[in-house]
């Protein structure tokens, strides 16, 4: 991440800057920029699932009656509870409670774990089926022919989110062995700041990967 | 050294977001025509997303902060949403007035 | 904060491994010129079989699968690892900050991580080659791209991975414009070449990562078959197209803008006067940026896009001629009266200004529907892009390295050996392409590895154009090295310009300076 340029344990910024706080707004203005470049990315997805929609409504009506809606829906609250114990751990850093910052991390942690176990459980019931994207769609009963298109989108989209998922669990691993060292307080967070907008940004994108995989179709 | 960094928001504040973000989702389960079988036709979509921009709302705002950051980073968000935009107005407008010798599926 | 005297960014570390790990933008700017010339050989090579195989009609030296694959990695490797690299992670990196008065860019360890990316990137294309190399060309089209048995999977997601360099050098340079200017560098004071990279930085972030999702869903398509892009399967190739052009349009722009960006410095600098019209040149270039989001249908005028929105591009095409004519107004205006010096990196701003002039031109061609259905996939095209993308940008690069190079390595460079490679580079250059826009207009069709007999004479003019342009580059080759490791010390200013890079050391401090500059005034004030 762009956010680390201070050393461990020192609260000094890097020497092309003028001031922490400035080191501060910098980097939030380039994570902010990061994230930006990750809507284009997912947008493209998302470009082109409308497309597809548009085109093809009853198949992907079709395609979406084969998704469980209360796994996503699960998969939902976990993700927003997710996010929020990730806001509270910047609220406790302000707060300088630092026992409180690894909690609501681990938390966040754990979450971010339960979500990729329901994928799993997901993904594993839609390839026992033969549910799978475009050439290797395999399932009997289909009405539409070009089914396999819709789960062609169904796996690009979760799997790349899923695949930022676990990034993210990398990125959250990284700032609770800091937070545990107690590296994190009022003045110095920017790590545990610029994590959290990425997370945010992933949950965000989850926000509009459910309704358009599970509900509408 | 802390004052241009956003004011701290109150724990019940955050609360209050998570509770709200909660109840949208039920309430985009509940309104799902799969679910309930609740129809509005072609409005399904449009309302399901409606629900989403909501959401994305409360955590862009109060989980990203970003009603107290500078126009510079709200800009930022916009700017990503206006060019999906236009990608996907051209190619749809440029679907919809081909020749429809494309596909029989 | 005095730096010891005598020590400066080349010295202050030594060994390799003190520049694989460094994190000083000037160091990283170096590694990016050593390997983009590395790449640019292997490019020009692949040029140079390309154009000795059309030597003749029929098969010269290799046969057409074969030539379909030298045309690949021309294409590929020019535009993903020289032109879009060039300019901006070569110079922006090195003078951007000293431009602005900052002591390095935003994100260091980013813009290390963004020259490994390129470099893991060029590895993972050349793997391609093991697996019977590449030969749809670099734009990937569907469905052949899918359906094609060879390693053209390696080189897209080589590009892939260099799409994240490009992403991250855009990054840094949008938040070290916006964040780490220096006290009193308002935006109308930084130098219009500062400008010109913060336009190409906001078309990178914005444009890349569509080109990255479009080339996993290829990939996607090639190792799992989703179908998005095959026909077969309900998807629609040309919105594969549609989605390349979303960014590789864009892209054409991070290519010249950069190099517009250069001639704005070189012609000020070698006119002693002060830029005609400034605040029109930096506005064109966010101009161009935010008009080159609009244009992208015109690549598909015959590729079953609808006519009416071949309509529509074709008119919003033309657009691009308003800012870009400004600029080259403005440079004309510039040259007017002022005390003009023919030093070679002027002599490569005047090659560009011609060469470019013509290459737009004949880009207003293309844009017209009714011309680019004659013209389209003829060798017009060719010619076209090639007056811009070499005609400008490497115009524009080769200005830069003469034009930078004494402040890049304190050393002055023969004058008379650059002057001789701008002679050879200039005319070669117009031996070669002026022959394709006859060719194309006669109907000869581009990426085909023989021709009609009748082209003969014209492609065996271009053919040995190609070669003295081959010299050229050559001779500026040794000229450069000449000039790093044997010339004579250049001193702080040997060109008496104005921008700020000039009043750091004859050879930077890794602080670029050694007390904060404090700007009060514009950047070209000649008189």
């Amino acid at each position: 991440m762009s956010t680390d340029n201070t050393a461990v344990g020192e609260r000094h910024h890097a020497h092309h800057f003028n001031n922490a706080e400035h080191e501060f707004n910098t980097s939030m203005f380039g994570v902010w920029c990061f994230l930006l470049t990750e809507i284009l990315m997912f947008g493209g997805l998302f470009v082109g699932y409308f497309i597809f929609h548009n085109l093809y409504p009853d198949m992907f009506a079709e395609g979406a009656s084969h998704l469980d809606w209360r796994y996503g829906a699960t998969n939902t609250l976990v993700l927003l509870m997710s996010s929020f114990t990730m806001v509270l751990s910047i609220y406790y850093a302000r707060k300088n409670n630092t026992k409180m910052i690894s909690w609501c991390l681990f938390i966040t942690l754990l979450c971010a774990i339960a979500f990729m176990g329901i994928k799993y459980i997901e993904y594993s019931h839609k390839i026992h089926e033969g549910l799978l994207p475009g050439e290797l769609f395999s399932y009997a009963h289909a009405e539409a022919a070009n089914l396999g298109l819709y789960f062609s989108f169904y796996f690009m989209m979760t799997g790349l989110h899923g695949s930022h998922v676990l990034v993210g669990m990398g990125l959250i691993t990284w700032i609770l062995i800091r937070a545990r060292r107690g590296e994190f307080n009022e003045h110095y967070y920017t790590p545990v700041e610029g994590v959290g907008l990425f997370w945010h940004l992933v949950d965000l994108i989850w926000i509009y990967l459910f309704p358009l995989l599970y509900l509408v179709g | 050294m802390s004052d241009s960094h956003h004011p701290v928001t109150s724990f019940e504040t955050y609360r209050n977001v998570i509770l709200a973000l909660i109840f949208l989702t039920v309430v985009t389960v509940a309104i799902a025509k799969p679910v309930s079988g609740f129809d509005l036709g072609v409005l399904n979509g449009a309302l399901a997303m409606f629900v989403a921009t909501l959401k994305a709302y409360l955590v862009a705002a109060y989980f990203m902060g970003l009603r107290f950051e500078d126009k510079i980073n709200k800009s930022i968000l916009i700017m990503g949403v206006v060019f999906l935009a236009l990608l996907f107005t051209v190619c749809m407008f440029d679907i919809m007035t081909r020749v429809p010798v494309t596909s029989t599926l | 904060m005095y730096s010891t005297p005598g020590k400066n960014y080349l010295n202050e570390a030594s060994g390799l491994w003190s520049w694989l790990t460094t994190k000083d933008h000037k160091r990283i700017g170096v590694m990016y010129m050593i390997s983009v010339m590395i790449f640019f050989a292997i490019g020009g090579a692949f040029a140079m079989l390309i154009r000795t195989e059309l030597f003749s009609s029929g098969k010269d030296i290799v046969d057409a699968a074969v030539y379909n694959q030298f045309m690949t990695f021309h294409g590929a490797i020019m535009v993903f690892m020289v032109i879009i690299p060039g300019i901006p992670a070569i110079f922006g990196n090195f003078f951007l900050p000293l431009q602005l008065g900052a002591k390095d860019v935003a994100f260091p360890r980013v813009n290390l991580m963004s020259w490994y990316c390129l470099i893991i990137g060029a590895a993972i294309s050349f793997v391609s080659l093991i697996y019977n190399g590449a030969d749809t060309g670099w734009t990937f089209y569907t469905p052949y791209s899918i359906g094609t048995d060879n390693g053209t999977l390696w080189l897209v997601l080589g590009a892939f991975v260099m799409g994240f360099s490009s992403i991250l050098t855009g990054l840094n340079f949008v938040v070290t414009v916006h964040k780490l200017r220096a006290p009193g560098m308002t935006f109308f004071r930084m130098p219009l070449f500062v400008w010109s990279l913060y336009a190409t930085a906001i078309i990178q972030i914005i444009a890349t990562p569509v080109l990255g999702i479009t080339l996993l869903l290829l990939a996607a398509e090639r190792i799992l078959g989703i179908g998005v892009f095959d026909p077969k399967l309900g998807g629609d190739p040309v919105l594969f197209q549609h989605f390349f052009w979303f960014y590789s349009h864009p892209a054409v722009y991070i290519m010249i803008l950069p190099a517009m960006g250069v001639i704005s410095e070189l012609i000020t600098t070698y006119s002693r006067k002060v830029i005609f019209g400034y605040k029109a040149i930096a506005f064109s270039s966010l101009g161009i940026a935010a008009v080159s989001f609009f244009v992208w249908g015109h690549h598909m005028f015959v590729s079953g896009q609808s006519s009416l929105a071949g309509i529509i591009f074709s008119f919003l095409t033309m657009l691009v001629g308003v800012p870009t004519a400004i600029k080259t107004f403005n440079w004309v205006a510039t040259l007017y009266k002022g005390s003009v010096k023919f030093d070679s990196p002027m002599l490569y701003a005047l090659g560009f200004i011609f060469l470019f002039t013509i290459g737009g031109v004949t880009g207003i061609i293309l844009a017209v529907t009714a011309l680019d259905v004659h013209f389209h996939d003829t060798y017009f095209v060719v010619a076209h892009f090639h007056y811009v993308m070499v005609g400008g940008t490497l115009m524009a690069l080769m200005g830069a390295f003469f034009y930078w190079l004494p402040k890049m390595f304190g050393k002055l460079y023969y004058e008379a050996g650059a002057r001789l490679s701008f002679v050879f580079i200039f005319l070669g250059f117009n031996v070669t392409f002026f022959p394709q826009f006859v060719l194309g207009a006669m109907g000869m069709p581009r990426r085909y590895y023989s021709y009609l007999p009748e082209y003969q004479l014209l492609n065996r003019v271009s053919t040995l154009g190609a070669y003295t342009i081959g010299i050229g580059f050559l001779i500026a080759l040794a000229v450069i090295l000449h000039s790093i490791f044997k010339g004579k010390p250049a001193g702080k200013n040997p060109w008496g310009a104005k921008t700020l890079e000039w009043e750091a050391d004859e050879i930077p401090i890794h602080e670029n300076f050694a007390v904060q500059p404090v700007v009060t005034g514009g950047p070209y004030e000649y008189r």
